[in-house]
């Protein structure tokens, strides 16, 4: 991004803000604080700049920007989201653990109660990736675990390039609805349960 | 009421299909600048190729995350690779041999000759 590009992209940028801030800063009102309601924003803010700057088209910046609205809001629900379930796990932990006790003190159980969330939703990725079919599973775990390049995967299994990005856009897809549908089940299984 | 319905979309198959081809391309750091502006077009065309961008994309970032547990992926059925020589590098006009060298099958005729030539030397004798 040339020096003209990048004062165009950023006027552009400071519009897209004052357009879209208070209306993203009214819906998170209702879920967050307002502090917390602030940094989500500046992430998200922050996560569409990162994508949109490269783009090689740098033609009217402020319509890219605007167009890409849907995925502000998508960003700023799920960073909220993830806060409101942090929160939870964190109230749950005191009331269950019957004493409000100093912050200090309950650091350390707080994080590991993050940390059982963390390592079963590694485990459901990994049974995603247990059922990929054989060679996308090869060219997945090489890709994502190895940290192999496309060319190197291609050299490896003697397949063309186009052919390994067709293996991870599958093993990619196959993952996601392995993912989906297991929390499906679980869902399911919570609310019978509840019944 | 899970967070699809609460949040009111459904992305369609060919959609997520889309995304993730989207995905798979861009991670091949590919310098195809049609192509980059082709993916800003679809991205830009409809809410719901942003949706499925981004939940694959948090899917696919995820997913390097669990290096630690890459001991527990599944082996059993993972097609071993055909070494580090890529195939097209094998010369065609060589005739394709056995694991086993040529001079092995000289010795072992060699060998069953002469155990069957022994009962015959020994009656000689």
């Amino acid at each position: 991004m040339d020096k003209n590009d990048l004062l165009s992209f950023e006027g552009a940028l400071e519009q897209f803000i004052a357009h879209t801030k208070s209306q993203q800063l009214a819906i998170l009102a209702n879920m967050v604080s307002m502090a917390e309601a602030e940094e989500i924003l500046q992430e998200a803010y922050l996560k569409i700049y990162l994508l949109v700057s490269k783009n090689p088209n740098k033609e009217q910046p402020l319509v890219q920007l605007m167009s890409l609205q849907p995925m502000l809001y998508s960003i700023v629900k799920n960073f909220a989201i993830s806060n409101i379930r942090h929160q939870k796990v964190v109230t749950l932990y005191l009331q269950q653990s019957g004493s409000f006790m100093a912050e200090s003190e309950s650091l350390q159980p707080q994080s590991s109660e993050c940390e059982l969330i963390q390592k079963d939703q590694d485990a459901l990725l990994l049974s995603a990736i247990n059922q990929l079919p054989p060679i996308c599973r090869q060219v997945f775990v090489q890709r994502k675990l190895h940290s192999k390049s496309h060319a190197d995967i291609a050299a490896m299994l003697g397949i063309s390039t186009k052919t390994v990005e067709s293996h991870l856009a599958k093993g990619l897809a196959l993952c996601r609805a392995f993912v989906r549908k297991s929390k499906q089940e679980e869902n399911n299984t919570l609310r019978a349960n509840s019944t | 009421m899970n967070i699809e319905q609460w949040s009111g979309y459904e992305v369609s198959e060919l959609v997520l299909e889309e995304a993730a081809n989207w995905i798979a391309f861009l991670d091949s750091k590919s310098e195809d600048e049609n192509r980059q502006i082709a993916f800003y077009e679809w991205l830009e065309a409809h809410p719901s190729h942003q949706h499925a961008y981004l939940e694959l994309s948090e899917l696919w970032a995820k997913s390097a995350c669990i290096k630690s547990m890459e001991h527990m992926v599944e082996k059993s059925k993972i097609v071993s690779f055909p070494g580090q020589i890529p195939r097209l590098s094998i010369p065609t006009d060589i005739p394709q041999s056995s694991s086993s060298p040529a001079w092995a099958y000289s010795l072992a005729i060699g060998l069953i000759f002469v155990g069957l030539s022994l009962p015959i030397i020994q009656h000689l004798v």
